[in-house]
């Protein structure tokens, strides 16, 4: 670009934000309208819908800044890797009690199934003793760094509306994913990369697809915007062939200098932001390809997270997150794919595919959070590790009979979480359950609580986060009351 | 009177509501226009009432909380005694209405609303309360509720306009002290019109017509064209897809294929035919069951054939059922209603007077039909693959259907006679697998019946010893099939059960071998079950069953081609082999069983019956030749056999698995009731809507078109006419197209759309001054032409239009462009997009493949929703990853390259011709000369870039003009200019 194109484009830029701030709303709709109204008047957030990615403030001082979700899809079994029950090892192979059986809802089990022990042994890390199983050796190094939440319950048992639940807050489709609402309440920090991005390994995307991470009934600027591992890292982004960055710059020069003469002509304020749009979205072709671009990463930082380049993995993109909250990336979401430990194939059961899916995810996390400790960014950086469920005590029984392979059904009412960072507790652990692992004996968590307290460590009132829709003041906690976990806050 | 009330959590707050209604500054209200604190002549509760309750009053006596039994949304609640003894409300008295007392004290701990819920009311507020209740407290329905009527024309000053249309916008811009902006240029208008009417911007053969077609009719001529067009139905379709929740997959994790697409075809034929609007509503609510229903009529019924179906393993299918029915119900009102019906659920309606126990009659309405979140989403409709074969096709499914209601007649008084069933005692019970069988005895009937115990394995085979007693012949056997608890199955149902595969024996102690029954009949107490019976006396998945659930005890008659000799001793012994699961290997094993036989000779003589004979003779003629039609099998709509018809229950808090009192089918009682001696079905229903009375359908389809046209409804939100939703920017004008849609324009969409492009309103200049952008920024009032950023169909297929590639092709499957790799990778699912070939690589956007859990990126990208439910609106957005699509997008650029070879050849000899020519190809308007300079200057520095020894440069033109061009081309059609309309 030469220096009238750069002058005229940062007047342009000038004129655009000052038509933003004089208050210009432009085609965004009425949702946004009312939803300024409603805002305005109910004290919440302040938002300009021109400008919809523009940084907004929190309600109060935030504890954490950005998160990292690692979503561990397909649930898995808590009794194998975080939950120490001696009892329930001691009953493996006994018929499951019947008081645990009735008036319950299993995805497969059948009739009266057996009790499982766990596969695995456990043991005592780190300077808080927790319990943890054998699978994990790198994360039980930094086990000091993480709260469990020992107590989390659902009301879902099957993948889609699970995930669902744990992303919007809703069983049901149409829902905004946590990403998305908080594009909408806090904007983005980084103009030239989506706000809210979400990086997939394992070969699948959740079963609840990509409305895991969907804007549901929020505008459709919100979305998160999913990174590829093959290809450009995000849909479209590279030049076609035969275009190189110069040529690009010289398009989008002479496409803005024909879009202002129209702005000229119609005075739409939509044609103002397409031409903001175009410039930025030359901006996100260098920054999203550099950010997701790991060859620049150091030796030591591919050792410390097992980094295969090239390859999609969890590793990769846990380095990938790290990179992304660096450049101001609000809401990272990863997911990894693998963890429904039926017991019905090999690639998925406790004693087979379980241990591969440990053994990928093990290296990888720890080093995310020893990382972002060491960059300073774990203080407010908040990184979650859930999976949608838990896992049964009983082992599966799937069409009433035994299975090939070792494997626990759907369990929604007890799971175990981990957080780490942006403001929570270290070395210490929220809730207990029975002796066999079957329901919350204290401090249960309900989905909406956990996000209740997530919005709290961002600086957001769960309550005054909203978006009115189909005549209802829409937000992530839903209609039931839900409570922040102040517990685990440090 | 409690003042301590909890947090309203649910519903919006008063607060809220009002912010919704007074968002818009320019929302018109006759009160509003009154000069502040002046009492009105007359006080009106819907101008003046109905908003002070609804933001001071209703968060607490609304229709969800109903705080000392007074509720202001009801008429008689309000005038109704309170818990307290006292009428809150006395016509004529103000001195005895408690509610003036309360509102008006100047003690603020007793002053209504507590002080903690809100403000109290203005002096005005409060005095506008008083007068209402002095003249009378005359009650009204809200707006939307009162069935529309043609309105007087406004007098204006000025004199403009084309049609009625016309008055009443310029009424409220002179109101506004603004007058209309002049007539667009020729090009501006047909651009607009012939997107907004076909989807696809116009040719240069069509606009220079126009622009030499000086006469009157010229415009009315271009309007013809284009409704004639058979691009107008794939334009409109794109639409209603989005309302249809239109998916060519089942949605959620595996999400596989579903072929579903005649239904969109329907679509455009019925669009393109200009079906009046209240048949195309019947025939996509109650097509099936329309007397003499065609199978246009039942393709259309599969509109709420579009709701998901869940094929996760573990997960319950009454509970996916029964979201899809409720999913039915809420679109149902969306799209036709345009009612937040949905809040009413869990709750009564906050705001609106729509009860709590209506919602669920309403799902009564369509909680009958025989769909059951089945993995092969039975039941299903064979359409004929040519339309010509339909007719024949609907007339062999009616024979059919009609030689099975007659077989079924022959045996069913045989079957249903109890005296000649004697019932079998069971001596043993076996089954395969974990599956215990007990034998019990029934304290109330003879004989005993079986039933499993703990785990049940799925694919158990049952060996059952039966005793004969004194039955020394059997000519038939009965088998029945119960709920383990009755009373709850009908609720809450349980799983449900496919013998499919029957086998018998006598076996006589002592003589060997068993002789195995051979059995010629099976039939139950349905004439045409999903599962065919007759399976079971094959080695198939068929079989008679009840799949995936059982409500209720059902029956099945077994007949042996001969009578068979029971000698004494002998036992009957039944093999029930049971191999069907339902999602997630839930076995489907009958639970509870019951045996009986008969010896009569009626049986026997059926079977040998001449007339009998032939009607299966008839049958299976009939059915081999409908089999010989080419059909496509998709998801249909089909009522249960009326004895299986479920109930419903209302759920108590919204929650399906905590069911309430029964509740029977009908309508919201604050409209026009359904005058029937039956009970309400989905017919009358759809008929109900597409009355003339219904105060609601014609609005919002007048609504729904006028918002494609300007970008914004009159009533802005298009999904809520309640009193949530925003108030119309033009009420008199939407009642009169509504009245005269109905009436004088015959529920003809052509006509409407007509009348509306052909109105001043629509032919404004859509420049706005920089005075009118701001005082109007959204163009609510009108003062000039819609401008709106093309759809996302739209963006598609204009590209295709400018490369010279696009195909004409209409209907058929849906196709797979070209899409980047690995964009599909679903859960447990191996379908793949195999990109199209030929001309189906340049088809129209609304025939490429709709995955729901991975829709086509470029259009999502343009703000198409993913349709897992309804969506009544997209919200245009425009963000950066747009520019990156129609840049970078492969099939942009293959797009690009085409519009540059038409460039070279057909733009002239210059590349400043060139240029200019696909500039006003582009735009559709002589171009402007900086325009043109400026794009020239790009395709000089493109030529100086060119490279040849560069492939990739080649690869996009292969010499340095073609390649200049390319640039050229992709620069032109991501003007902003083309990008809208």
């Amino acid at each position: 670009m030469n220096l009238t194109d750069h002058l005229q484009l940062a007047t342009l830029q000038h004129h655009t934000r000052r038509h933003f701030l004089q208050g210009g709303m432009a085609g965004l709709g009425a949702y946004w309208l009312a939803a300024n109204a409603a805002q305005a008047s109910s004290g919440a957030v302040e938002h300009d819908p021109a400008h919809p990615l523009e940084v907004r403030q929190p309600h109060f001082t935030p504890r954490a800044k950005r998160v990292i979700f690692l979503h561990m899809a397909g649930a898995p079994s808590q009794l194998e890797l975080f939950e120490h029950k001696p009892d329930l090892d001691r009953l493996n192979g006994q018929d499951c009690p019947q008081e645990f059986l009735e008036g319950q809802r299993f995805a497969f089990i059948r009739g009266v199934p057996k009790l499982l022990g766990s596969c695995y042994p456990f043991h005592q890390a780190g300077g808080a003793g927790q319990w943890i199983s054998d699978r994990l050796p790198h994360f039980e190094q930094v086990i000091d760094k993480v709260t469990f939440i020992r107590s989390m319950t659902s009301d879902q048992f099957n993948h889609a509306p699970a995930q669902l639940l744990m992303h919007t807050g809703n069983q049901n489709l149409g829902y905004a994913s946590m990403g998305s609402w908080l594009g909408y309440g806090l904007g983005s920090e980084n103009q030239n990369l989506p706000g809210f991005m979400v990086l997939v390994s394992g070969g699948r995307v959740p079963s609840a697809g990509k409305s895991a991470w969907g804007a549901g009934f929020l505008p459709s600027v919100y979305q998160g915007v999913q990174c590829r591992s093959e290809g450009d890292p995000v849909l479209f982004l590279s030049n076609p062939k035969g275009i190189d960055r110069a040529m690009r710059e010289r398009i989008l020069s002479a496409i803005n200098q024909v879009n202002q003469d129209t702005y000229q002509e119609f005075g739409d304020p939509e044609t103002l932001t397409r031409i903001a749009q175009y410039e930025m979205a030359a901006n996100m072709q260098l920054t999203a390809s550099a950010a997701m671009d790991l060859a620049d990463e150091p030796e030591h930082i591919h050792q410390l997270y097992g980094t295969q380049p090239g390859r999609e993995s969890f590793a990769n993109n846990c380095v990938l997150a790290r990179r992304l909250v660096e450049r101001g990336v609000r809401f990272v979401q990863l997911f990894h794919w693998g963890w429904d430990s039926h017991g019905a194939s090999q690639g998925e059961a406790l004693n087979s595919g379980f241990k591969q899916r440990c053994a990928e995810v093990d290296q990888p996390m720890a080093a995310l959070l020893t990382d972002l400790e060491q960059r300073g960014l774990l203080e407010d950086t908040l990184v979650v590790f859930a999976g949608e469920f838990g896992r049964t005590p009983m082992r599966e029984n799937r069409g009433g009979r035994e299975m090939q392979f070792v494997g626990r059904d759907h369990h929604p009412h007890a799971f175990t979480i981990w957080l780490a960072g942006g403001g929570v507790k270290q070395g210490f652990s929220y809730g207990e359950t029975d002796p066999i692992g079957y329901h919350v004996t204290k401090d249960p968590v309900e989905v909406r609580d956990l996000h209740a307290t997530l919005w709290h460590l961002l600086g957001l009132d769960h309550q005054k986060l909203v978006y009115p829709h189909q005549g209802l003041n829409q937000k992530l906690t839903g209609v039931k009351p839900a409570r922040v976990v102040h517990d685990i806050v440090a | 009177m409690h003042r301590l009330l909890n947090p309203r959590i649910c519903i919006v707050s008063a607060v809220l509501l009002v912010a919704l209604v007074a968002s818009h500054l320019l929302t018109p209200s006759r009160a509003a226009e009154e000069p502040a604190g002046a009492a009105p002549r007359q006080v009106s509760f819907n101008e003046h009432i109905r908003p002070i309750f609804a933001k001071h009053c209703v968060a607490c006596h609304g229709g969800v909380k109903q705080a000392s039994g007074i509720s202001l949304i009801y008429r008689d609640k309000a005038l109704a005694e309170g818990d307290s003894g006292m009428r809150a409300i006395v016509p004529g008295d103000v001195e005895e209405s408690y509610l003036v007392e309360r509102i008006a004290d100047p003690d603020p701990d007793y002053r209504m609303p507590p002080a903690e819920h809100g403000s109290a009311l203005s002096d005005r507020e409060i005095s506008l309360v008083k007068q209402w209740v002095a003249e009378g407290a005359k009650w009204e329905e809200h707006w939307s509720f009162v069935p529309p009527r043609p309105q007087e024309l406004p007098t204006t000053r000025a004199k403009w306009g084309n049609n009625r249309i016309d008055s009443f916008v310029l009424a409220r811009l002179e109101a506004e002290g603004l007058a209309p902006s002049p007539a667009a240029e020729k090009s501006e208008w047909l651009r607009r019109v012939t997107f907004d009417l076909v989807g696809v911007p116009p040719t240069a053969q069509q606009h220079d017509a126009f622009l030499a077609d000086d006469s009157p009719e010229a415009y009315e001529r271009v309007v013809e064209r284009l409704l004639a067009s058979p691009k107008f139905g794939e334009r409109w379709a794109a639409m209603w897809l989005d309302l249809a929740r239109y998916s060519d997959t089942m949605g959620f994790e595996k999400d596989p294929h579903r072929d579903i697409w005649p239904y969109r075809d329907w679509l455009i034929r019925a669009l393109n035919d200009d079906m009046p609007y209240n048949q195309f509503l019947i025939k996509q609510l109650a097509g099936d069951l329309l007397p003499e229903a065609t199978m246009d009529d039942r393709v259309a019924a599969a509109f709420h054939r579009n709701t998901q179906t869940n094929t996760e393993g573990g997960t319950d299918d009454e509970e996916f059922r029964t979201a899809a029915v409720l999913d039915r119900v809420n679109t149902t009102w969306q799209v036709f209603g345009g009612l937040t019906f949905g809040c009413t659920q869990c709750h009564s309606h906050p705001y609106d007077p729509i009860e709590n126990q209506e919602y669920y009659q309403f799902v009564a309405v369509f909680n009958t039909t025989r769909d059951w979140d089945r993995d092969e989403e039975t039941p299903r409709l064979r359409v004929p693959k040519n339309q010509e074969d339909w007719e024949q096709a609907n007339e062999l499914d009616r024979r059919i259907s009609q030689l099975k209601q007659q077989l079924h007649a022959a045996g069913l008084p045989l079957a249903e006679d109890s005296n000649q069933w004697k019932s079998l005692s069971i001596e043993h019970a076996l089954s395969t697998g974990e599956t215990k069988l007990k034998v019990r005895d029934d304290p109330n009937r003879a004989g005993n019946e079986y039933v499993t115990q703990g785990t049940v394995t799925a694919g158990s085979v049952f060996t059952i010893d039966l005793v004969p007693g004194d039955v020394q012949r059997l000519t038939a056997i009965r088998i029945d099939s119960l709920p383990m608890d009755l009373e709850k199955a009908l609720r809450n149902p349980e799983a449900g059960f496919a013998v499919t595969r029957l086998r018998a024996w006598v076996v006589t102690p002592g003589k060997t071998p068993p002789r195995e029954v051979s059995f010629y009949l099976a039939m139950c107490d349905e004439a045409d079950p999903i599962l065919d019976p007759a399976g079971s006396l094959k080695d198939n998945n068929d079989g008679w069953g009840v799949y995936p659930k059982l409500d209720r005890p059902r029956w099945a008659v077994f007949v042996p081609s001969q009578p068979v000799e029971l000698p004494e001793d002998a036992r009957i012994r039944l093999q029930l082999k049971q191999n069907r699961s339902a999602t997630g290997m839930i076995a489907q094993v009958m639970n509870r069983g019951r045996f009986a036989v008969s010896d009569s000779q009626a049986w026997t003589n059926l079977l040998a019956d001449p007339e009998y004979r032939q009607l299966e003779d008839k049958l299976a003629a009939a059915e081999r030749e409908r089999a010989a039609i080419a059909s496509v099998s998709m998801p249909a709509i089909e009522e249960q056999a009326q004895q299986s018809h479920r109930h419903t229950y209302l759920f108590e808090r919204g929650n399906w698995l905590s069911k309430g009192d029964e509740v029977q089918p009908g309508v919201p009682a604050v409209f026009p009731a359904i005058e029937t001696d039956e009970a309400v079905d989905r017919l009358d229903v759809a008929r109900w809507f597409a009355s003339t009375e219904h105060p609601l359908t014609a609005r919002v389809l007048v609504n729904r078109f006028w918002e494609q046209l300007f970008g914004t409804g009159i009533v802005e939100t298009v999904g809520d006419f309640g009193t949530s939703g925003i108030l119309p920017s033009h009420p008199q004008l939407l009642d009169d197209l509504a009245a005269r849609f109905q009436h004088e324009m015959s529920w003809s969409t052509k006509q409407l759309l007509r009348e509306i492009v052909l109105s001043a309103t629509y032919r404004q200049s859509s420049q706005a001054g920089a005075e009118l952008a701001k005082l109007d920024p959204r163009n609510r009032l009108l003062a000039r032409g819609p401008r709106l950023r093309l759809t996302a169909e739209m963006v598609r297929d204009q590209a295709l239009m400018l490369s010279g590639r696009a195909s004409d092709k209409m209907f058929g499957p849906s196709v797979m462009p070209p899409q980047p790799d690995g964009i599909w990778r679903s859960v447990y699912s191996g379908a793949q997009w195999v990109t199209a070939k030929g001309e189906d690589r340049y088809r129209r956007a609304i025939y490429t493949y709709w995955k729901r859990t991975s829709p086509y990126p470029s259009m999502m990208t343009f703000d198409a929703p993913s349709r897992e439910v309804c969506s009544v609106r997209r919200i245009a957005t425009n963000t950066p990853l747009q520019p990156l699509v129609t840049m970078n997008d492969p099939v942009f650029v293959e797009c690009a390259q085409g519009f540059a070879e038409r460039m070279a050849a057909e733009g002239g000899s210059t590349p400043r011709e060139q240029i200019a020519w696909a500039l006003e190809q582009a735009t559709g308007d002589a171009p402007r000369a900086a325009a043109v300079t400026a794009m020239t200057a790009l395709y000089d520095d493109a030529l100086q870039s060119f490279d040849a020894a560069n492939e990739e440069m080649a690869a996009l033109g292969s010499t340095p003009e073609s390649y200049a061009l390319t640039i050229v081309a992709s620069a032109v059609m991501n003007l902003d200019d083309v990008i809208t309309r």
